[in-house]
């Protein structure tokens, strides 16, 4: 059952990972893709509830490419016996670290796999721990990848950012924007 | 920390400024030249504005020569960025005459920026539209999700300046100077680097050109650039300056 909570605790993050790895939710231990158009759902939240923002615009879809991937295995760290609460009551489950090793996908450049480590509800790391070094091109686009991967998913508290880049053209944009919601907390000092 | 925000140029200018030993009056003057200067530019350079000097030149009224000096010193801009972006970035190279609106925003932070050092402040940071100029302490800065405006899509070390082009927002294009089409090959594209004038134009010759740009652009001494590609994945070029993983402390 250590796997069934591990993947309940995955899904609880705050941080979009189920969109992230898209694992598909009615079948635990699914294979999920780092190179599967639902990567953009992979974000920070930066520290503050910045709640309003309403400008989301979808993408055109992009075809996945899954056509290497392997069963999931997850081990748990910390000690299973502590109280745990019921797997759908997912904003109280017990601090615990747990790691799930994603399953290998495949995409242009060769095959990627990720180590996910949880703390209770919060996604503390994903580290990539297969990445494709075939060939000179490979190198080239892992060097500028793998660092990303990691990267992107950690935890939105320590973000801790002073300013927003991204295009803002309109005022509307901009009252809309992460720089406003900072420049009203006098933030960034 | 002394925050203003002033609406020009079509989109919202917001001033981070530490003030040190300057007295408030003098600080407070020199911000507002700071403003003055950048609607100035906009007055110069607007297309929206019907006779705005840079309209009047598209439409062969007025030469450069009898412009404001400012036009000549951004077209020669103009004409540096476009050998640099490959052509990827082209102020000629739309129907319609000269337009410098992909570089002429970060060239106005970047004067706007140079009063006030030159005024006495000590650090802070000027974001126009998402294009940012700091001096002073490097500052970390969070580049906007693509699809969600309250998110980020990753956290940057700006010792300099900072600019990213995407087309997230209503009813707005970057045109492919090769094709007259609106480019769509990635969602955003940033670059970074000591110039703000020179990463805006890139930024906007990146987002046409795509991954293909990344090396061209990291080869320019003290540059460095990411797109976000369709699928939402960060390419980075090598030297991209993304803050490194921090281990959750909750």
């Amino acid at each position: 059952m250590a796997m069934r909570r591990g993947w309940v605790v995955l899904g609880a993050t705050a941080f979009g990972l189920a969109g992230l790895l898209a694992f598909d939710q009615h079948q635990f231990g699914t294979p999920f893709a780092l190179y599967d158009a639902k990567a953009t759902k992979q974000h920070f939240k930066p520290k503050g509830g910045f709640g309003g923002a309403s400008g989301a615009t979808t993408t055109p879809p992009a075809p996945a490419t899954t056509d290497q991937a392997a069963p999931a295995t997850t081990d748990q760290i910390a000690p299973a016996t502590t109280a745990q609460a019921p797997p759908t009551t997912q904003q109280q489950a017990a601090p615990s670290t747990q790691r799930a090793l994603g399953d290998a996908v495949g995409n242009p450049y060769g095959t990627v796999q990720v180590r996910v480590t949880v703390k209770g509800t919060n996604l503390a790391n994903v580290v990539a721990v297969n990445m494709p070094y075939s060939d000179p091109t490979s190198q080239s686009i892992t060097d500028q990848v793998a660092p990303v991967l990691a990267q992107q998913a950690i935890s939105a508290q320590s973000a801790q950012i002073s300013g927003v880049s991204g295009a803002t053209y309109t005022s509307d944009a901009y009252r809309q924007s992460l720089q406003s919601a900072l420049n009203k907390l006098n933030f960034g000092k | 920390m002394m925050i203003h925000v002033e609406e020009a140029m079509g989109t919202v200018f917001s001033f981070h400024l530490e003030s040190g030993a300057l007295a408030p009056p003098e600080a407070a003057a020199a911000l507002t030249a700071a403003c003055t200067l950048l609607h100035e530019v906009d007055q110069t350079f607007s297309t929206w504005i019907a006779d705005s000097p840079i309209n009047q030149i598209r439409r062969a009224e007025l030469a450069v020569g009898d412009a404001p000096s400012d036009v000549a010193t951004v077209l020669d801009l103009c004409q540096a960025a476009g050998r640099l972006s490959g052509g990827s970035f082209d102020a000629w190279g739309l129907p319609g005459g000269v337009d410098p609106t992909g570089l002429v925003k970060g060239w106005a932070i970047e004067s706007a920026i140079g009063l006030l050092v030159d005024a006495g402040f000590e650090n802070g940071m000027l974001n126009g539209g998402g294009d940012i100029q700091v001096f002073g302490t490097p500052q970390r800065i969070g580049i906007r999700s693509p699809d969600r405006a309250d998110l980020l899509a990753c956290v940057v070390d700006v010792t300099d300046a900072i600019a990213t082009s995407g087309v997230y927002e209503r009813g707005l294009h970057i045109i492919d100077p090769t094709t007259g089409e609106p480019a769509e090959r990635v969602l955003s594209a940033t670059v970074v680097g000591p110039d703000l004038w020179l990463a805006d134009a890139l930024a906007t010759g990146l987002f046409v050109e795509g991954l293909p740009g990344l090396q061209r652009i990291a080869a320019i001494d003290g540059y460095s650039a990411l797109v976000i590609d369709l699928e939402g994945n960060l390419r980075p070029s090598p030297n991209f300056p993304i803050i490194p993983l921090e281990p959750d402390q909750t």
